[in-house]
């Protein structure tokens, strides 16, 4: 509004240039080869379909397995968060803050840790079957710890649990505590009130953590490698092979956006969902 | 007292606490056990295995570029973050929205499609793979976050007190050395750590951007592949103590704030 | 009165299609001390700013000490704020606050210290300077905002609602600093406010501006005694606005009663201040020459220590009419018949069209 610090938007420009050059131009050109074809190792300009048409073809199965997995986890992980949050925020008094702080630490720690810590606890020789040998409870190491998909499942929303927390205490953080006690006044039971009054006002921040979750557990590949065994044959495995071992970029560009697409369509119906079941009334 | 359903709840948050941070402490634990397989029981303590693992060169290479990128990226994201952060708020408040999502959009994809897409790139355009690669990648990445932390923080800020400066006789450059930086000065190292946290910590995009050579992440899962060795466990470890530690100073000095 | 410190000639700003201020002609003379009063959204903010080189321009022309500064920065101007709010750097100390501007510029250090302590005398703040700014009372931070304003000692000193943020009993106290202050260095100030009250304690001057136009400029006692439009009427303190109609040189007011006044024909407005009127039976007695008289009825009476306050009912009306305070038994009472009378020469009458 005035000379002394009217918009000198050139500040911006360093920050434009890395944004524009490093992330818009790979993006686009990464969507763009996704219609393109590999002939001998090169990427050669194309406009054609049959990589999609091969992806919902060839990889069907995984794909399916794969939304599967992360349609649950981001299930859990986003009511376990809610759970957690409203606790932090309405029930724990004055431990709030050091919840909050316990969160803040597990958010970091180590994504590639986190899941090698996994593998230890649910291996063979692992954590939980030494501990159970140990007390004499099981002779046999239990086999079916690791190597699934529950295993997969376990240690993703260990890892996503902190990321979902966060965008649903803050969207709780801005509830004031007078309507809730005005609702509880005027005759509603505490779970009508959550249903009501706190539900509605947090809807924001559910479909946030519910993204951050099924964005994350699509696109891992980590996790099912080393945790998933040979027979969880999750799409982010198969991409990433695209860039290795196949060498087909454009083959795994068709597949990164088909998954971003499935991504966007099951966010909107979730969003959709929430926004209905939770209107304000 | 508290009511049956209240305590239901705290105990709920309790069992997610220890859900949260077990896997952690089980680590440190397995760090000084002497037996070479991660089991129990722990017949005794030990650090040989820190010796074992700070023989090798290679950790510390792997450790040197960690140190190396977390640096760079530290100062060049919240450089580049901050200003951008200054000029988005001066910006009407109904664009910022738009304009926050566009920002957001990089930690909004999986950072698998980040990784894969990068390497294309940098392939195309044909600019070696090393740790500049890396850390202009890493760049793209924890920019929104120091974007939106500084923001917010800007959100609040009473502007009449840069006028305040401007009006005695400051530049626009005095003013924001003077008065505006010391004032946010803890909002802007408490961003600088959250971007080294995110960068220290990162696997995927660094997997696929680096080439050759190594951090510690990528060590790790070269240990991962190769070796059942307990010298993982510290590798595992120090990566979990850098993020935390550097985590920590950031909750530190920004005193809470976002 | 010799050459004016400040010109503002034809200045004008304009935010998109709302006009801030429209061309707009002023002259401050060394010494002045000037308000600027106006219903917020008036201009008043804008024109202050432009002043002090936070909003430059659209057209015209300000002129500081003859020196053409209209597109000159805030940071080289001979002119220094106290903001609305103070905007006081918070990570600083009292006296670091106040040396700021003299440190940016790198003086020497001991010519900083001598100056500050001649600030701190001034502005009575002895034993405060290593106090942080947060730590100080309202009254204490609007001293170091007007300290740190003052030690470079400017040409001009702006003040943006300086007493806004004050409660009511150290605003009267911060009025007499002010005023002293002014006196004690000489200096010009200019300062703007919503508050008559303010403007008529402090100011020798007062401009009075209205939707972006400066409606009236000049003493306190000009603005209030013979207010050019009714608007300013009606801001300056409390008046009764009386329609009527002139024709051929009388003036017929809508509550029924005709004095002779020169003008042209056609609606008038007749400003008379509360304070002017008084309350009388003259129970069919003839009046005096140059007084006008309205027969109406009391409809509220209320004490208020120093005064009486009436609200008298005349035809299409509600007059304020105050007077010294009586004993109880020569009040009028409610609904009592009286006859208000001032002086045609306390009255204004202004044309309307």
């Amino acid at each position: 509004m005035t000379p002394a610090i009217r918009s000198r938007g050139w500040l911006a420009l360093p920050y434009l240039t890395v944004y524009l050059l490093v992330f818009v131009a790979p993006l686009l050109y990464f969507f763009v080869i996704s219609f393109w074809r590999v002939r001998l190792f090169r990427l050669m300009p194309d406009a054609s379909l049959a990589n999609y048409a091969k992806t919902l073809e060839a990889h069907s199965v995984s794909l399916i397995f794969t939304f599967e997995i992360a349609f649950t986890i981001a299930v859990i992980v986003t009511t376990l968060a809610f759970v957690f949050a409203y606790v932090v925020r309405f029930k724990a008094g004055r431990y709030g803050t050091p919840l909050l702080f316990v969160v803040l630490i597990a958010l970091f720690g180590g994504y590639l840790t986190k899941i090698y810590v996994w593998k230890t606890i649910l291996g063979q020789a692992g954590v939980i079957n030494s501990a159970l040998g140990l007390l004499g409870i099981v002779n046999e190491p239990i086999t079916f710890l690791l190597y699934n998909p529950v295993a997969v499942v376990i240690t993703l929303s260990h890892y996503t649990l902190p990321l979902a927390i966060l965008p649903i205490y803050g969207a709780l953080r801005s509830i004031e505590d007078m309507p809730l006690r005005a609702a509880r006044d005027l005759g509603a039971s505490r779970f009508r009130v959550v249903w009501d009054v706190v539900l509605p006002q947090c809807r924001v921040g559910i479909l946030i953590a519910f993204s951050l979750c099924l964005i994350f557990a699509a696109g891992d590949f980590v996790t099912p490698l080393l945790i998933g065994g040979p027979y969880t044959s999750m799409i982010g495995k198969l991409i990433q092979l695209q860039f290795g071992f196949h060498g087909d970029a454009a083959m795994g560009s068709a597949m990164a956006f088909t998954v971003i697409g499935i991504c966007l369509v099951v966010i909107f119906m979730v969003g959709t969902l929430i926004f209905t079941v939770f209107r304000v009334r | 007292m508290s009511d049956l359903p209240t305590i239901l709840l705290r105990l709920f948050a309790v069992v997610i606490v220890v859900f949260m941070l077990t896997p952690l402490l089980v680590l440190v634990l397995f760090c000084f056990s002497e037996r070479s397989l991660v089991t129990f029981p722990i017949t005794g303590f030990t650090l040989d295995w820190f010796e074992k693992l700070f023989e090798r060169p290679a950790f510390w290479d792997a450790l040197q570029n960690s140190l190396i990128v977390t640096g760079t990226v530290g100062v060049v994201s919240t450089l580049l973050g901050t200003s951008a952060a200054m000029v988005l708020a001066r910006i009407r408040s109904r664009y910022v929205g738009p304009i926050m999502l566009l920002i957001m959009l990089p930690i909004m994809l999986p950072p698998l499609v980040l990784g894969v897409a990068l390497l294309t790139y940098f392939s195309t355009v044909e600019v070696r793979l090393g740790l500049f690669t890396v850390i202009l990648a890493h760049i793209v990445f924890t920019q929104p976050f120091v974007i939106l932390i500084v923001q917010a923080r800007m959100i609040g800020f009473d502007y009449r007190i840069v006028h305040g400066a401007r009006d005695l006789g400051a530049s626009h450059l005095k003013a924001f050395v003077t008065v505006t930086f010391p004032i946010i000065r803890p909002t802007i190292i408490g961003a600088a750590m959250v971007a080294m946290a995110l960068s220290v910590d990162d696997f995927i995009v660094t997997f696929f951007t680096i080439g050759g050579g190594n951090t510690l992440p990528t060590f790790l899962w070269g240990m991962l592949r190769m070796d059942v060795n307990p010298t993982i466990n510290i590798v595992a470890m120090l990566i979990m103590l850098l993020t935390v530690v550097v985590s920590l100073v950031a909750l530190r000095v920004t005193r809470w704030r976002g | 009165m010799g050459h004016p410190l400040v010109r503002l000639d034809g200045v004008s700003k304009a935010y998109g299609k709302i006009v801030a201020v429209h061309p707009l002609t002023l002259d401050i003379f060394r010494g002045d001390f000037v308000a600027v009063l106006g219903p917020s959204g008036c201009g008043k903010t804008t024109l202050l700013n432009m002043l002090a080189g936070f909003v430059l321009p659209d057209s015209g022309r300000i002129e500081i000490d003859g020196r053409d500064v209209s597109h000159v920065g805030p940071d080289r101007r001979p002119t220094n704020m106290v903001f609305q709010g103070y905007a006081l750097f918070p990570h600083m100390t009292v006296r670091q606050n106040i040396a700021y501007g003299l440190r940016i510029r790198n003086y020497p250090k001991q010519e900083i210290d001598e100056r500050v302590g001649e600030m701190v005398d001034l502005v009575h703040l002895g034993g405060l300077e290593r106090r942080a700014v947060t730590e100080i009372s309202g009254g204490q931070q609007q001293r170091v905002a007007l300290a740190r304003a003052l030690i470079m000692r400017p040409d001009v000193l702006l003040l943006d609602e300086p007493l806004a943020a004050l409660d009511l009993k150290l605003r009267n106290s911060m009025q007499q600093e002010l005023r002293r202050i002014h006196q004690s260095i000489g200096g010009t100030f200019v300062f703007v406010t919503h508050d008559q009250n303010e403007a008529m304690g402090l100011a020798n001057r007062i401009a009075v501006m209205r939707d972006g136009l400066l409606v009236q400029e000049g003493s306190p006692e000009e603005i209030y005694s013979t207010p050019r439009t009714q608007f300013v009427s009606n801001f300056i303190g409390e008046a009764n606005v009386l329609p009527g109609r002139r024709t051929s040189g009388v003036v017929v007011l809508d509550a029924g009663t005709a004095f002779p006044s020169k003008g042209s024909d056609g609606t008038v407005a007749t400003v008379v201040r509360p304070e002017a009127m008084s309350l009388t039976k003259l129970d069919g007695a003839p009046i005096e020459d140059g007084k006008v008289v309205m027969q109406g009825t009391v409809r509220d009476a209320v004490f208020l220590g120093s005064r009486m306050k009436y609200v008298v009912e005349v035809p299409g009306n509600a007059i304020t009419v105050y007077t010294p305070p009586s004993g109880r038994s020569d009040r009028f009472a409610m609904d009592n018949k009286v006859d208000v009378v001032w002086n045609m020469v306390d009255q204004r009458v202004l044309d309307t069209e």
